[in-house]
């Protein structure tokens, strides 16, 4: 199964039915790492070259994916997959699943992605030392080439489209918190 | 950023009063509802997988736990059953042998708890002698289902505690 097989399958119903028999947020946790997409996911992840690239395309995806319009009605449909990308995101790098879960913690009508959200975002405080260098390997890969990325470099594009990220606003926020 | 403080906490909107026969409040969430494709996706999987199982109902708002503890209200987390079970005064049963209508069975996979039914009656095969206990739980945020007490998705696990809250004549 390639990667974008994978992401396909973890947007599915047939995966969405079969994970939301949880009866609770540590067993819906269980049950996705069960699952082989989300494996393989996690598995080109690890790979040094295609971290970068992957991580760009699970956050585009997570960002395309909240803009999409959906019935006010009823829980928001892509609400395990967006839970997925983000814990996918969270096992990786967590500072930048921080940045990306509270951009999640905004989405309305979300369940499982909402204790993703709130469980990285209370998880353990920014590490200052790393975060632009984070930033900058995974948002613009030509820097991880750079020995001492700056915080004063401009920031990325982000990725969420409609989205302006302010990592130091965050971060204060995140510390105040 | 926006942190819910306390969710499914008395604070929280989407809770509801909920407590223990000893006024412990039980934390919970009403779960919105999955649309129609979700729901329809869930009962066909499971329609393929656990042919037997009976379909009552299907709805995301309540769990396992909503179902047992809280008349299909609201979505009760499995971490708050030891709290529910004492203060409700219910008592462990030795095992299955000793369990009757009415009664909570527990299951477990790999020690760890993952779903709780109700016993709702027996199933006797006159054929092979044998004797299932048939159990009403509801599936996640999938469907309510009348099943055979160990015909549940692999992912629950097995049946591994039987608890009463039955009251003997004093």
């Amino acid at each position: 199964m390639k990667i974008e097989q994978a992401m396909n399958e973890i947007e599915s119903l047939e995966l969405c039915a079969r994970v939301n028999i949880a009866s609770g947020y540590r067993i819906f946790l269980q049950l996705i790492q069960e699952e082989e997409s989300v494996r393989i996911l996690l598995r080109e992840l690890n790979s040094r070259e295609q971290m970068s690239k992957i991580l760009q395309m699970v956050l585009n995806r997570i960002s395309d994916i909240l803009q999409k319009q959906s019935d006010p009605r009823y829980e928001n449909p892509s609400d395990t997959a967006i839970a997925i990308y983000l814990w996918v995101i969270s096992v990786k790098d967590l500072n930048l699943a921080k940045a990306a879960a509270a951009f999640v913690d905004q989405a309305p009508r979300c369940w499982w992605a909402a204790k993703v959200s709130h469980e990285v975002l209370s998880n353990e405080p920014f590490r200052s030392d790393s975060r632009t260098s984070d930033w900058n390997r995974v948002l613009i890969p030509q820097a991880s080439k750079s020995v001492t990325p700056t915080i004063q470099a401009p920031l990325p594009v982000p990725p969420f489209k409609n989205y302006q990220w302010n990592t130091e606003k965050f971060e204060n926020e995140y510390k105040a918190a | 950023m926006s942190f819910i403080i306390e969710a499914g906490g008395p604070s929280d909107r989407d809770s509801i009063p909920l407590a223990t026969r000893e006024r412990n409040y039980i934390p919970n969430e009403r779960r919105l509802e999955q649309s129609p494709a979700q729901l329809r996706a869930a009962v066909e999987i499971w329609q393929r997988e656990r042919p037997n199982a009976r379909l009552r109902s299907i709805t995301a708002v309540y769990n396992c736990m909503g179902l047992v503890f809280a008349s299909r209200r609201t979505w009760i987390e499995p971490d708050h059953i030891s709290m529910i079970l004492t203060d409700d005064g219910y008592s462990r049963l030795d095992g299955e042998s000793e369990a009757k209508i009415g009664d909570i069975v527990v299951y477990k996979k790999n020690l760890a708890l993952t779903h709780v039914g109700i016993i709702i009656g027996f199933d006797d095969d006159l054929s092979v002698g044998t004797r299932k206990m048939k159990v009403l739980s509801k599936w996640g945020a999938n469907g309510e289902y009348i099943h055979r007490i160990d015909d549940v998705p692999v992912l629950f696990g097995v049946p591994a505690e039987f608890w009463t809250d039955r009251r003997m004549k004093p």
